[in-house]
């Protein structure tokens, strides 16, 4: 526990002026800044239980008598104790909606991005852009349960380096404007966007374009209603345990089929030399 | 990348989530018992507003306490104890999930629950929150407390055992339940002792809920009459002597009277001798001896 030490002068409040006040205490606050700290600890991951918004089966009470058909109720009545809760004091509990953690805000967003013009190329070498050719066409249902007449295509190759496209877009009269709300929106802008890609420590430059699409937030696709609990075994854990499929597990010497379970992968003289990088099987060239 | 991170912040808790109490006592000499009175965080804990937000948003970690001069008025030593505040409750059962038998968790009910921290058992609002339990005769069990690690509402469901015809309560997980399960930590079972499981409250036992928003702190407050300020009037402060009727008087660096004296000689009454020089604090201030009026003859 932190500890401030302050001191408070009386005088500092007390009225010096001249008059009837002299020498009270006039003053009302005496004021005093601390700073208040929380120290945090990450719990880790939570696990993931059903949970029903059905009806209770059995309520706690019925009006305002324990129900002793209730399990609990009934064991609490048999130990003797009494609870509050058994006579039903608070008001009913409304059940939670699973939409109300939706929040679809419809905000559009706009980014600067590669372009991915390429997608739409047609089979044709000397004019692979066209307008309205629907290279995607294909029906889905939004994130709303919305029926869209999905299409990728340009929209306006007019201006150069300004081409306009779309991905699964709402084919209607508003594809290609900034009233479209389905899909993905691009215009190309004929820049560089640049890319620095680590492993090769290289500045790579692409195409550069603009998109544009409508944000749709938490919704019944990304979300599920479930309680959250804690399990003892991944507290601090923070992230679920991943599978290494590649890991080769070494039995160690007390493995006696190991050496021929393993030749089944071997596929040639040659593999069997380098196996493993060499390190697997001894090969030792027999000399007359 | 340095791969650490920071894990003490500046706390935005609410006043309400606060409890304050505070201890007189004039000088450090006393030896009675210490004695907590109660004050109310709502009223005198003030919060700033960030300039970098919107004018509304608050700015974090910085608290003002505001202590009223009625009730910090005498000289002597204040201890004030600003702490997480306490939601005292009883443990309906405990009990296990019917999904995962393996989970134990505490029954809680808002129901038997001051009505203020009722909000507190919906689904996710006492994760963190420090369970400290009371025993049959109401003490408080030192050194040992729980975390509570989930809560949400649930419901008794009377299940059959695993391979058996028995049955036993089982809780599932219901958003029309008015009763809360809360996982605790710690509560499983030390690797030596597989069936020792570690205690976590029992039916109808007393405890001690409280947040963990922020680590409490205490202030010390010493209430003085003076300080170097005031020294410092009487040292390097405008001072006068009426020499017709021995008035002295200390100003000041406002030039408002803060002391005023009488200086006077006590003499032998026969023979007239000087025996004494006495300077006297006066109770009633002469305020025709104000610095301004002096100096403006």
């Amino acid at each position: 526990m932190e500890v401030y030490k302050r001191k408070l002068l009386l005088e500092s409040l007390i009225d010096r002026s001249s008059g009837i006040n002299y020498g009270v205490m006039t003053g009302n606050t005496f004021q005093i800044n601390f700073f208040l700290k929380q120290t945090i600890e990450d719990m880790g991951m939570f696990t993931d239980v059903e949970v029903s918004d059905e009806p209770i089966s059995y309520p706690l009470s019925l009006g305002g008598v324990p129900n002793e058909n209730n399990p609990l109720i009934g064991k609490l009545l048999e130990s003797g104790y009494i609870f509050n809760f058994m006579y039903d004091t608070l008001p009913p509990s409304t059940p939670l909606v699973i939409s109300d953690f939706y929040s679809p805000n419809n905000i559009r967003i706009s980014a600067m991005t590669s372009s991915r013009l390429t997608e739409l190329e047609k089979y044709d070498a000397t004019n692979p852009y066209e307008e309205f050719f629907l290279l995607d066409n294909e029906d889905y249902i939004d994130y709303q349960g919305n029926s869209i007449g999905g299409v990728s295509t340009v929209f306006d190759l007019g201006t150069p380096n300004y081409t306009g496209y779309t991905f699964d877009g709402d084919n209607n009269a508003v594809l290609g404007t900034i009233n479209q709300t389905s899909g993905l929106l691009y215009r190309d802008l004929g820049g560089l966007i640049t890319n620095i890609d680590d492993e090769l420590n290289v500045t790579l430059y692409a195409p550069s374009a603009y998109i544009s699409y409508i944000a749709q937030g938490w919704n019944e696709t990304n979300t599920s209603l479930s309680a959250n609990i804690k399990e003892e075994k991944y507290l601090g854990v923070v992230f679920p345990p991943e599978v290494e499929s590649e890991v080769f597990i070494e039995r160690g010497i007390t493995s006696v089929l190991e050496s021929h379970l393993r030749l089944s992968e071997i596929e040639s003289l040659g593999h069997l030399e380098n196996y493993n990088n060499g390190s697997f099987y001894n090969i030792k060239k027999q000399t007359i | 990348m340095s791969g650490t991170y920071g894990t003490v912040r500046p706390a935005d808790v609410l006043p309400q989530d606060m409890e304050i109490f505070v201890h007189y006592t004039p000088n450090r000499g006393v030896t009675s018992n210490v004695t907590l009175n109660k004050l109310d965080p709502t009223s005198i804990i003030s919060q700033s507003v960030n300039p970098n937000g919107n004018g509304i948003e608050l700015f974090s970690g910085l608290y003002t306490l505001n202590l009223l001069s009625n009730q910090f008025s005498k000289k002597g030593y204040y201890t004030i104890i600003i702490k997480p505040i306490e939601i005292r409750t009883k443990i309906a059962d405990c009990g296990v999930l019917s999904t995962l038998p393996d989970i134990r968790g505490l029954i809680l009910s808002p129901a038997d629950t001051d009505s203020a921290f009722r909000n507190k058992f919906e689904n996710g609002n006492l994760v963190g929150y420090r369970v400290e339990y009371l025993d049959s005769d109401g003490k408080k069990i030192p050194n040992f407390f729980t975390i509570i690690t989930s809560n949400n509402k649930a419901e008794a469901v009377n299940q059959n055992v695993t391979n058996t015809n028995q049955k036993s309560i089982r809780y599932i997980f219901n958003t029309s339940a008015e009763l809360t399960f809360c996982t605790v930590t710690p509560n499983s079972a030390p690797s030596i002792k597989p069936n020792a499981l570690p205690f976590i409250g029992g039916s109808n036992q007393s405890v001690i809920i409280t947040n963990t928003f922020f680590n409490p702190i205490m202030i010390e407050i010493e209430v003085v009459e003076h300080d170097i300020e005031t020294l410092a009037w009487g040292i390097f402060g405008n001072q006068t002597k009426s020499v017709e009727d021995g008035i002295y008087t200390i100003y000041n660096f406002n030039n408002d009277i803060y002391k005023q004296f009488n200086l006077f000689e006590i003499k032998d009454q026969f023979q007239g001798k000087p025996l004494f020089e006495v300077r006297e604090l006066r109770t009633g201030i002469d305020f025709t001896k104000q610095f301004n009026n002096i100096t403006n003859i």
